[in-house]
């Protein structure tokens, strides 16, 4: 298998994408179970990400099992593997996925999901879960997109829900324990532990919740890769959810309560991953980094005792004293992306997105003070209860950045204001949930409106493709049934939908037309509030009744204020030791 | 003040898939990695100061890569060979690395490369081919490129290959190719040379570069005695 695996990567694109043995991989000679760990893009991408590297310094720290990777192959090299009879393997061992014990693969984003049906398929594992015997891995997912685990349903035999470092301890232990039983004894077991959705046992399921990020935990050593990626840099969890309550998101309804690391672990872990990586530069990751409460004392901290790193904070808020806290890290002045997602004031209390006017104005002004030439603005639109006025009301954010940047920046001629628009899409777990996507028409009018109204000068406009978001909100508020849509999607030629070029949008016509719907019709579904949802048998832990009753405010264009700081908003998440953690 | 270091390191295996600008930043990282702070350059930008002698194509070995770097301390000669050792990607390994006294960098100063071709099986006209090309007085290949096709002379570089023979037959050339200010080969033009002298296909299995060779530095200008034995000042005068 090695001889025909590097005789396939003299003739691919990135071969260093196939190659393994980067510095933090793990090769373990004695295990107990074989677990491959993927993320359904092409390496690059996937090595950047957190969830994976936590899992896998987890399994490879903490347990007895042996966890190694493998990413969706480009089209070049698996074209190469189906023509050689290559089958998916591993980038530890270079041995074929299939032949694993475990094989789980993380639900970042739904434009993901074909990849995953083409990885299966490259293993030659059988994709439905129901085909699968005792010789093939058990195929598990987890993440983000697990909250509505029922599009994806039939390609699992298990998917974690929620927090996957408070599940995965146990179930490797449980898994150890039942090695060689059947298939369907030990998927029966996992489908009674918390956090374990089993679709062929299907119960209601909690989310599994870790009560604190636990220091233990961070991969202070995590994989370096070997050719540039995504994200050259260390990256640290700093704070996980995030209770602003901004009604549209998913993140910030399902990730509850607010979990804060303590500053001391904070400026610990970066100042190993640093050592650990050699990387330059530090990201301190969360919802909303700059919400954690000792952000100005921990940013002073760790300029001092790491002058030479950069730190970067992804996530600012549309806030001045936001703005400012980046004067304290030594980040390189170029842009700044700030996020006021509506036009109006109206529209902004309808998302519960609680920036004003004044907020929007002075961030702008403090980030061209602060040395800045290009201000990125991102906005959505499609938002429930949108009219016209909230669309004029982006031209008028852009213009009025425009003049301050004139007047503030140190070279008005430099200025550059750049205004992303992303069609809103619905996600299950949310106060929106019952939300339809608007439809094309009515989006395209929208974009074009924008487009038409939106001066030229100093400004670019950038909208979003509308039909990957399309496919997007097909798929996140979707059933049992979209399953088959997925794979006859995929057999269409869907694949790497998340990348402009490869997106294929008739494959996906194709797709849904198979379950005798379209793409609209599932994107743009609304619910009433006394249907039945597909996902109601996932308990976020967040009462129903509270996002029942977030989606009556936002009718009323009422904010409901975060419990950080305002009262307890009742939303049912705090319970036991499960609460939210500040580390002041 | 910057202390400067040279490092020879092997490149093999599989990391021979890794591009030249990732092995620099691998290098890079492995070198902070192993606790020691790199020499920044001058400019808006500070860069560490890193480079190789010659990239390495992706896809071919390379045996003994030079790499030159500087310090801003100076590091104590075994402990940076010992932490550096374990800090590399799987498939390059440390060599030897030292003090370089050198006032340029190796980049700068390469005379010739050395390369060993191995082939799959045994090519039957591979000998035959050898003999030819180190006959011919010139190999003119065709090289492709955005900005128009160029004509290059190959012996201009290579001028003669040698067979590695086994028992079982030829299966290898080994041969130095030279590196000038006009510029230089490429093995698989070699390759095409050969093949199409012998008229048969052949199968690569390794591609190795064995050695660079740097021409020694010249020597610091002499200081030009001035009158009454002083050195003569060099400088504009005021």
């Amino acid at each position: 298998m090695e001889t025909r695996i590097e005789s396939l990567l003299e003739h691919v694109e990135k071969p260093a994408r196939y190659i393994g043995g980067e510095v933090g991989s793990v090769v373990k000679d004695d295990y107990s179970l074989r677990v491959v760990l993927s993320y359904p893009d092409v390496y690059e991408i996937g090595t950047a990400n957190q969830a994976v590297q936590i899992i896998y310094s987890l399994i490879n720290s903490h347990t007895g099992a042996w966890a190694e990777r493998a990413y969706c192959p480009w089209p070049d090299m698996s074209g190469l593997m189906r023509a050689e009879g290559v089958p998916l393997f591993s980038l530890e061992s270079w041995k074929p996925v299939r032949e694993a014990d475990f094989w789980g693969i993380t639900l970042q984003h739904e434009l993901t999901y074909t990849n995953i049906l083409e990885m299966l398929d490259l293993a030659g594992v059988p994709l439905r879960y129901q085909d699968r015997t005792d010789d093939d891995p058990l195929v598990f997912a987890g993440g983000p997109c697990a909250s509505n685990p029922h599009p994806i349903a039939a390609f699992f035999d298990f998917i974690l829900i929620g927090d996957g470092e408070q599940v995965m301890p146990g179930l490797i232990r449980l898994c150890e324990q039942e090695k060689g039983k059947p298939r369907r004894e030990l998927l029966e077991k996992l489908s009674r532990m918390e956090g374990v959705f089993v679709p062929a046992f299907p119960r209601k399921v909690t989310r599994a919740v870790a009560d604190v990020l636990d220091y233990e935990l961070i991969p202070v050593r995590p994989i370096v890769p070997s050719m540039h990626s995504v994200h050259d840099r260390a990256a640290l969890e700093i704070m996980r959810g995030c209770t602003r309550g901004c009604r549209f998101c998913m993140a910030g309804n399902w990730y509850r309560p607010v979990r804060e690391r303590p500053m001391e672990d904070v400026c610990r872990a970066v100042k190993a991953m640093v050592a650990g990586t050699g990387y330059e530069e530090a990201s301190l990751s969360s919802l909303s980094t700059t919400d954690y409460s000792a952000i100005q004392e921990t940013l002073a901290a760790l300029a001092q005792s790491n002058p030479n790193l950069t730190i970067s904070l992804p996530s600012l808020r549309v806030d001045p004293a936001a703005i400012k806290l980046l004067g304290l890290t030594s980040q390189r002045k170029g842009s700044i992306t700030l996020a006021p997602e509506a036009g109006s004031q109206r529209l902004r209390d309808v998302i519960n997105k609680q920036v004003t006017g004044d907020d929007i104005q002075e961030a702008i002004t403090e980030a061209f003070r602060g040395g800045r030439t290009t201000v990125k603005l991102y906005f959505m639109i499609g938002l429930p209860t949108e009219t016209e006025a909230d669309l004029q009301g982006i031209i008028d954010i852009a213009t009025t950045a425009r003049r301050i940047g004139r007047s503030e920046a140190a070279s008005a001629g430099r200025v550059q204001i750049n205004i992303s628009v992303a069609s809103f899409v619905p996600k299950a777990h949310t106060p929106f949930q019952w939300f339809g996507m608007h439809g094309r028409e009515e989006l395209e009018k929208k974009q074009e409106f924008l487009r038409r109204n939106m001066p030229r000068k100093q400004i670019k406009l950038s909208v979003h493709d509308l039909m990957p978001g399309m496919v997007e909100s097909a798929i996140a508020r979707g059933r049992d049934v979209t399953a088959d849509a997925i794979e006859a999607a995929w057999r269409a030629g869907a694949g790497f939908d998340a990348w402009t070029e490869k997106f294929d949008f008739t494959a996906w016509e194709k797709g849904f037309a198979a379950i005798g719907s379209t793409v609209e019709q599932e994107a743009t579904r609304s619910f009433t509030l006394d249907a039945d949802l597909p996902w109601d048998d996932i308990d976020s832990r967040v009462d129903k009744d509270f996002l029942v009753e977030e989606k009556k405010r936002a009718e009323r264009a009422q904010v409901t204020l975060d419990c950080r700081w305002g009262d307890c908003t009742d939303c049912g998440v705090c319970e036991g030791d499960i609460r939210m953690t500040t580390c002041k | 003040m910057n202390f400067n270091y040279q490092m020879r390191f092997s490149k093999t295996g599989r990391a021979r898939f890794i591009a030249h600008l990732d092995t620099l930043s691998c290098l890079m990282r492995a070198i902070r990695r192993a606790g020691f702070e790199f020499a920044l350059t001058q400019g808006m930008r500070p860069k560490p100061v890193l480079s190789l002698a010659m990239p390495l194509g992706v896809g071919i070995e390379g045996e003994d890569e030079i790499c030159d770097f500087s310090l801003q301390q100076r590091a104590p000669l075994a402990e940076l060979a010992k932490k550096l050792g374990g800090e590399l990607p799987q498939g390059m390994e440390l060599k030897s690395v030292g003090p370089s006294f050198d006032r340029t960098k190796s980049a700068s100063r390469v005379e010739s490369v050395s390369y060993r071709i191995e082939f799959a099986g045994a090519p039957a006209g591979l000998s035959g081919a050898a003999g030819r090309y180190n006959e011919e007085s010139a190999i003119v290949l065709l090289r492709k490129r955005p900005k128009g096709d160029k004509e290059v002379d190959i012996k201009k570089y290579v001028p003669q290959v040698e067979l590695s023979a086994s028992e079982g037959g030829p299966w290898g050339i080994t041969f130095d190719m030279a590196v000038s200010s006009e510029g230089t080969g490429r093995p698989d033009e070699i390759i095409e040379a050969l093949a199409g002298i012998s008229g048969e296909e052949l199968k690569i299995s390794r591609i190795v570069r064995t050695a660079i060779d740097i021409r020694d530095e010249p020597p610091p200008a002499p200081a030009r005695p001035g009158r009454h034995g002083r050195p003569a000042y060099r400088g504009r005068r005021r």
